[in-house]
């Protein structure tokens, strides 16, 4: 302390301020004073810099975070008279005391802004997740995404969305609704015309109904008729068209003149002011352009001079007078008889008019209409152009389709007797032939048989042959007793599972004979034994196959079983594969010719003298083990001889020590040949394929086997039907040449998206209204 | 007073519905929870949705499940209908369709068909990386298995039926001659059997196109003809003025090539010349893989060689070192060359492996022919010994051995499995005789002289035989197809079919590589690269450190203490590991800048002293 003080005088020395001092002795007594306690309170610490200016640090105590009030700083002015604005506006400030927290700082604010904007927007982006997923998912996209829809409207389509808007279309509507008579197409009749039928009795329906069907199939044909007629570009036949209507017209005036003579008079004027109009034109008479350009044509064209003579002619009729004709009504019945005759009879099969229904009215302004469809019928039962076919050709036509499919059948009939014939003819001609093969294939099977008997004899010698071989083999190879005994084993197993099939299968055959039993004893016995017996069975095969036919199946299924059963032997050693019995096939054998090597007998002998020696099987087997041990890979010996030992020539290093230094070579996994003993299956890499195969795992695949499922399924058009194949290779994304991609169009895509809502949605709020009501109802109920 | 009541009455009528209604809607809902009512469980068909939540999945299902209980309930269990009149306008709707149409939907297939054509099992699709790939995973099995059914439906178009001979009883079916067949079947069938007599040019080699529509012989004393066998129209007929080994066609009739003396030749459809391949010299027998477009030959030195045809170049030449091969026949499942051999083995060969892929030992005695049948199953081999023996090729296991009388010099596989053998001069065909045992030929044609060629038609019952005096066509019913699909091999082909043919096939053109013992290899991920990238991938991580501190005393063997000290060390082991393999692979990098920088040829002052190689 004493030091300390000396220092602080030196300092005190030194800046000559003797103020200073005092203040830090006092301090210091004070914290001297205060530290009696034993309480360490922290004091704020100075700073020692002079200035003028008071540091504001030392006002109050540094660890107290109380905060300065209002009334603490203007405490003073509530002594002073003076001030009293500021003191006003001081009070109500205090009243309110409603101060703004200070702002964050710029940063701080700014993350918050981030934040919030993020979630707004991702918010604002949510509704395009389901567009984004769907699109990702769909299985082809076309771009672009919007596309207008080219659909033809129909007229029907049209009908179905017209809403009727103004006055006039609702009042339309309105009549068109109320009406019973429109047809839809669902039901079949009409409400009227339902109706018409409930008033009726059920026999003139049902014949009102027919003739409706007819009527309406009438105007159907009609309509069609017209419809290409109205395409027909003929100008022939528009002329003929023209002149009928306007004979018909002519009628109809005539008609007119006597029926509504006032009509009649009308007509008459407004005839003769049109040809006073025509009189006044130039129209037919050169005068219009194409007119006079036709005229200048007609020197070349014969057309146009064709067409220059119509309009003339043209001219010409509408100039004339018209002059009401008295005796036309002879000339036009002639033709039309039929027609009206027809009219009257179909007038008079009408039914009872009902009011309401026009297709019931009676149809006497129709009759001309009436008229046509009539030929029309005619026309489709016959399929005639003309439609003026009589009912008399008609019935011949069926007349001479019925002969003609009588005739037909005759000949048919004629036919089948011929083929029958030809067949019995056929049948004995077979017949005969199989009899005579019978002959012949008598005489045959003899001399087959025969040559079977020295073929047998041939085998006896061969087999004799191939023991002795099969025994040498034997002897000379010693094979361990181990394996021997394994395989005596197996061969026990063996017999064991052949013994119960023998079982089941003559339980099944229900062949309990004496022989039968002695050959599945014979069958049990080892390979050998076994074969000798399929010996002699086919020899008794041969002898018998003369005699009697039915055993020769028993045999055969027989020999069968047995040689399944030698099929079905695993073959490790090679040999055994030539111990399975060979199989003599039982051919009749036709005489074959002489010149034929092969089938002399010596040379036989010679052959199997001559590959008697080479032992194919050992040298196989010989080549199997070489390779095998050339593939393993071999022990390491690491043994140094003499080193901590004796060395020399003739001394060997120990067992133990060998057995020490060698090192192992790891194990082989086994080859794929193990089990065959008569293959070789090379172990080789065969590394040119790795080039065409996966190496990795795609994408979206997790493991091998998936991946190879994957791509398992063929795609080509070779393996796969068309239709399929066009699924399988169905680009994902479709776009056009030269054609602009726009963005997704927002207010497309959700317009669709609000329309179908709207249409989905209708069920529930009709489900709530209704149980709006129900609650009024039962509210109401409640209250009356 | 009643106008009120009726009213009052009315509106009760009404809320009860109503209420029934909203009742039973209830219990709907609390029976599965769902927000959907019942209405729209009869009348909505559930559509598959995206999700593939495990549970959403459940809930369809139960879905599904519930709506088809309502269609037609179990016995017993009756579906009560809140409102009846909407279930029977269902069931009217229903009936209204019925008469539409009494079987609404695709016709029915059924599941062994399906299975037929099904390729392995069904894709594993719930397991993906991501949640939409698993969705497409999911759409890209119902693409495939509408292949499948598609393929199973358009089965129906297969209307022919395979021919068959029957014998009347007690009647021997190998005494029918060819001559009894040709009286009895029709006209266009009779006309399929003929001879042809050219006895001058010795014993004729025979084949047939892919299609089964040209015919080409190939005689030993040089003669060679092709023809348009059904017609019986001579394409081209030429003396090559040697002899002649071998005669195949190519890809289609416009090409064949001749196996001659010394070199093989390749003509074209009118008899001109237009290779004579020298890589081949003194071959014996020819094989042309047609899907890789690739001419095998084997040669009298015992050289295998393969040329690819569309480009002309040799793929792969291997010297077998098994002598003279004049036995061989291809596996048309796979493509790969068997050859016969005097040791009585017959060996598998692949253009890109150097030793045979397998070597199988069959007969005793040296094999005379093999033949393989078009699945690529059965393997038939004859010998010397006069022994053939039926083969599976998938165990290398016998399945029949039969004694023949003169020993098969000739075999042949029809496509529906028939097997030809020439016997000296006579024919003999066999039928089923490879799954059961068979006793007596099918078929038995006797010839003037040897027999020399032998091969089944394709999509036709025929058997073509070349021999001394000339070719014999035989009529043998059920041997070829009877249904062809003209996408593959067409008999009816036009010429334009046959040119556009031409191009799909190059186009289609396997890689020679691609041949292999297994035929499907080429659908299989290459596994063990796979597994050696991923061990590449994963990154080495520092080995897990046994370390127990060892006792101390003076408290310093608490826990913490203990804790404490144990993971010094670990970390220090770490930090020393992570050190070393930067280290290493500084050390590394830098060989790699230096070697870079060598081949780069940055010179250095030094360079000046290195000796020019020249």
């Amino acid at each position: 302390m004493e030091a300390d003080i000396e220092n602080e005088e030196d300092i005190k020395d030194l800046s000559d301020n003797e103020d200073v001092f005092d203040e830090k002795k006092h301090n210091q007594l004070l914290d001297a004073i205060t530290s009696l306690d034993g309480n360490k309170t922290k004091r704020f610490s100075h700073r020692t810099i002079v200035s003028k200016e008071i540091s504001e640090f030392s006002f109050g105590k540094s660890g107290d975070d109380r905060r300065v009030k209002l009334y603490e700083l203007v405490g003073t002015l509530k002594d002073s008279a003076s001030h009293g604005t500021l003191k006003k506006q001081l009070k109500t400030v205090a009243r309110r005391n409603k101060v703004l927290p200070s702002p964050l700082p710029r940063h701080q604010k700014e993350k918050i802004e981030r934040v919030v904007a993020y979630e707004k927007t991702s918010k604002d982006l949510c509704i395009w997740d389901p567009v984004v997923e769907q699109n990702r998912k769909a299985e082809q996209l076309k771009f672009p995404l919007q596309q207008p829809s080219f659909k033809l409207q129909t007229t029907d389509g049209f009908v179905a969305k017209f809403q009727p808007r103004t006055p006039l279309e609702l009042e339309i509507a309105a009549l068109l609704r109320g009406s019973k008579n429109i047809p839809s197409k669902k039901k079949e009749l009409t409400q009227a015309e339902k109706e018409a039928l409930r008033a009726m009795n059920l026999d003139e329906a049902k014949a009102r109904r027919a003739e409706l069907q007819k009527h309406r199939a009438l105007l159907s044909y009609k309509e069609a008729k017209s419809r290409w007629q109205k395409k027909i570009k003929s100008k022939n036949y528009h002329r003929h068209l023209r002149k009928e209507r306007q004979k018909k017209e002519m009628k109809a005036l005539e008609e007119m003149e006597k029926t509504d003579p006032d009509a009649y008079q009308e007509k008459l004027k407004q005839l003769e002011k049109e040809r006073i109009e025509e009189r006044m034109s130039l129209k037919h008479r050169g005068g219009s352009k194409y007119s006079q350009k036709q005229m200048i044509y007609a020197k070349y064209d014969k057309q146009a001079r064709q067409s220059v003579q119509d309009m003339i002619q043209m001219s010409r009729e509408l100039r004339q007078k018209t002059i009401p004709l008295a005796d036309s009504d002879t000339e036009s019945e002639g033709g039309v008889i039929m027609d009206k005759e027809d009219a009257a009879n179909m007038e008079d099969s009408e039914l009872h008019v009902v009011d309401d229904n026009p297709w019931m009215a009676r149809p006497i302004a129709h009759t001309a209409l009436y008229k046509k469809p009539q030929a029309f019928v005619s026309a489709v039962i016959t399929d005639n152009v003309n439609g003026t076919v009589h009912d008399g050709e008609i019935k011949d036509d069926t007349l001479i389709n019925s002969q003609n499919e009588n005739i037909l059948d005759d000949l048919d009939n004629d036919s089948n007797d011929r083929h029958e014939n030809e067949r019995e003819s056929d049948i004995t001609s077979i017949k005969t032939n199989i009899e005579e093969k019978g002959k012949y294939t008598k005489t045959r099977m003899r001399k087959g048989s025969q040559s079977k008997k020295s073929d047998l004899g041939n085998e006896e010698l061969d087999i004799e042959t191939i023991l002795s071989k099969f025994d040498k083999i034997e002897n000379s190879k010693n094979e361990s007793s181990e394996t021997k005994k394994r395989k005596k084993r197996k061969r026990k197993r063996k017999n064991k599972k052949g013994l119960q099939k023998e079982e089941t299968t003559s339980q099944e055959k229900k062949k309990k004979t004496n022989e039968v039993d002695h050959e599945e004893n014979l069958i049990s016995e080892d390979l050998q034994r076994k074969k000798t017996l399929e010996e002699i069975e086919d020899l008794n095969y041969g002898v018998d196959s003369d005699d009697s036919q039915p055993r020769k199946g028993t045999e055969d299924t027989k020999n069968g079983e047995t040689l399944k059963k030698n099929t079905k032997e695993v073959y490790v050693d090679p040999k055994k594969l030539f111990k399975l019995e060979t199989k003599i096939l039982q051919t009749s054998v036709p005489d074959v010719v002489s010149d034929d090597d092969l089938n002399d007998d010596r040379q036989r002998i010679t052959i199997a003298q001559a590959f008697a020696d080479d032992d194919v099987i050992e040298e196989f087997s010989r080549e199997k083990r070489e390779i095998r041990d050339q593939q393993k890979p071999k022990d390491i010996n690491l043994t140094l001889p003499g080193w901590g030992d004796w060395g020399g020539e003739g001394i060997e290093p120990s067992k133990k020590k060998r057995k020490k230094f060698t090192i192992k070579a790891p194990p082989v996994p086994p080859r794929r040949d193990k089990n065959l003993g008569n293959v070789i299956i090379s172990e080789a890499k065969d590394k040119a394929i790795a080039s065409h195969q996966v190496s990795n795992l795609p994408f979206p695949y997790t493991s091998v086997e998936q991946f190879e499922q994957s791509i398992q399924a063929p795609i080509g058009k070779t393996w796969v039907p068309e239709t399929a194949f066009k699924r399988l290779i169905k680009p994902a994304i479709v776009t056009r040449l030269g054609k602009i991609i726009d963005p997704i169009d927002k207010s497309q895509v959700f317009q669709n998206q609000a329309h179908t809502t709207k249409t989905r949605k209708p069920s529930k709020g009709k489900i709530i209204r209704a149980t709006e009501k129900a609650k009024k109802s039962n509210e109401f109920d409640v209250h009356s | 007073m009643d106008g009120k009541s009726d009213v009052k009455d009315k509106r009760k009528m009404q809320y009860q519905k109503l209420r029934r209604y909203f009742i039973d809607d209830k219990d709907c809902r609390e029976k599965d929870s769902s927000h959907q009512t019942q209405k729209d469980f009869v009348n909505d068909t559930l559509v598959f949705t995206p999700y593939l939540d495990h549970k959403l999945h459940n809930k369809i299902e139960r879905w599904n499940k519930k709506k088809r209980w309502m269609k037609d309930p179990p016995e017993g269990k009756q579906f009560k209908s809140s409102h009846g009149h909407q279930n029977e306008k269902v069931q009217q709707q229903k009936e209204f369709r019925k008469k539409l149409d009494p079987f609404p939907g695709d016709a029915p297939v059924s599941q062994e068909k399906i299975k037929k054509y099904r390729r392995g099992k069904k894709l594993q699709s719930t397991k993906t990386r991501s949640k939409l790939e698993s969705y497409k995973l999911i759409e890209k099995e119902e693409r495939q298995s509408l292949a499948v059914i598609q393929s199973a439906r358009s089965e129906l178009l297969l209307q022919e039926e395979a021919g068959f001979l029957e014998v009347e009883e007690g009647e021997d079916i190998t005494e029918l001659t060819q001559y009894d067949i040709a009286d009895v079947v029709d006209i266009t069938s009779a006309q399929k059997f003929f001879e042809l007599n050219l006895n001058e040019f010795g014993p004729y080699r025979v084949n047939y196109t892919r299609n089964g529509r040209f015919l080409l012989l190939g005689g030993a004393a040089g003669h060679i003809a092709s023809i348009d066998w059904l017609t019986k129209k001579l394409l081209c007929e030429i003396n090559v003025m040697e002899t002649i080994h071998d005669a195949k066609w190519l890809h289609q009739e416009t090409m064949f090539a001749v196996a001659q003396k010394q070199w093989t030749y390749i003509y074209d459809n009118q008899g001109i010349e237009i290779h004579c391949l020298k890589i081949l010299d003194s071959v014996l027998r020819l094989e042309f893989l047609p899907y890789h477009f690739l001419l095998a030959s084997s040669n009298s030195k015992g050289y295998l060689s393969y040329i690819d045809v569309s480009v002309g170049k040799k793929v792969a030449g291997i010297s077998t070192g098994l002598g003279r091969l004049d036995v061989m026949c291809q596996n048309p499942n796979n493509a790969i060359i068997c050859m016969g051999h005097p040791g009585g083995t017959v060996t598998m060969w692949s253009p890109n492996v150097k030793e045979p892929l397998v070597k199988m030992l069959c007969h005793r005695a040296g094999v005379r022919a093999i033949a393989v049948d078009h699945t690529g199953q059965y393997m038939v081999t004859s010998s010397i010994d006069r022994t053939m023996k039926i083969w599976d090729l998938r165990t290398y296991k016998i399945m029949q051995s039969y004694k023949l009388g003169g020993g098969g010099g000739h075999l042949a596989f029809s496509q529906r499995g028939l097997i030809a053998a020439g016997i000296g001069n006579i024919v003999e065909v066999y039928n089923d005789c490879i799954n059961n045992t068979m006793t007596v030929p099918y078929m038995m044609h006797q010839l003037q002289s040897t027999v020399h060629g032998l091969q089944f038609c394709p999509y036709e019952d025929v058997l073509g035989v070349g021999h001394g005096a000339g070719f014999s066509s035989l009529i043998i019913p059920g041997a070829g197809e009877a249904n062809y699909d003209a996408l593959e091999a067409n008999p009816f082909q036009t010429k334009k079919q046959r040119q556009e043919a031409e191009v799909k096939l190059l186009l289609e053109k396997i890689q020679p590589e691609m041949i292999h013992l297994d035929a499907g290899r080429i659908g299989q991920m290459d596994v063990k690269t796979y597994h050696e990238n991923i061990e590449k991938l994963q990154v080495s991580r520092p080995n897990k450190i046994k370390f127990e501190p060892k006792y101390k005393m003076k408290g310093k063997s608490k826990g913490l203490h203990k804790e404490h000290r144990k993971k010094g060390v670990v970390e220090k082991e770490k930090t020393q590991f992570i050190r070393d393999k930067l280290k290493q692979k500084q050390r590394v990098d830098k060989e790699k800048e230096h070697t870079q920088s060598q081949t780069c040829g940055t010179k250095s002052v030094l360079d000046r002293f290195i000796k020019s190689a020249q």
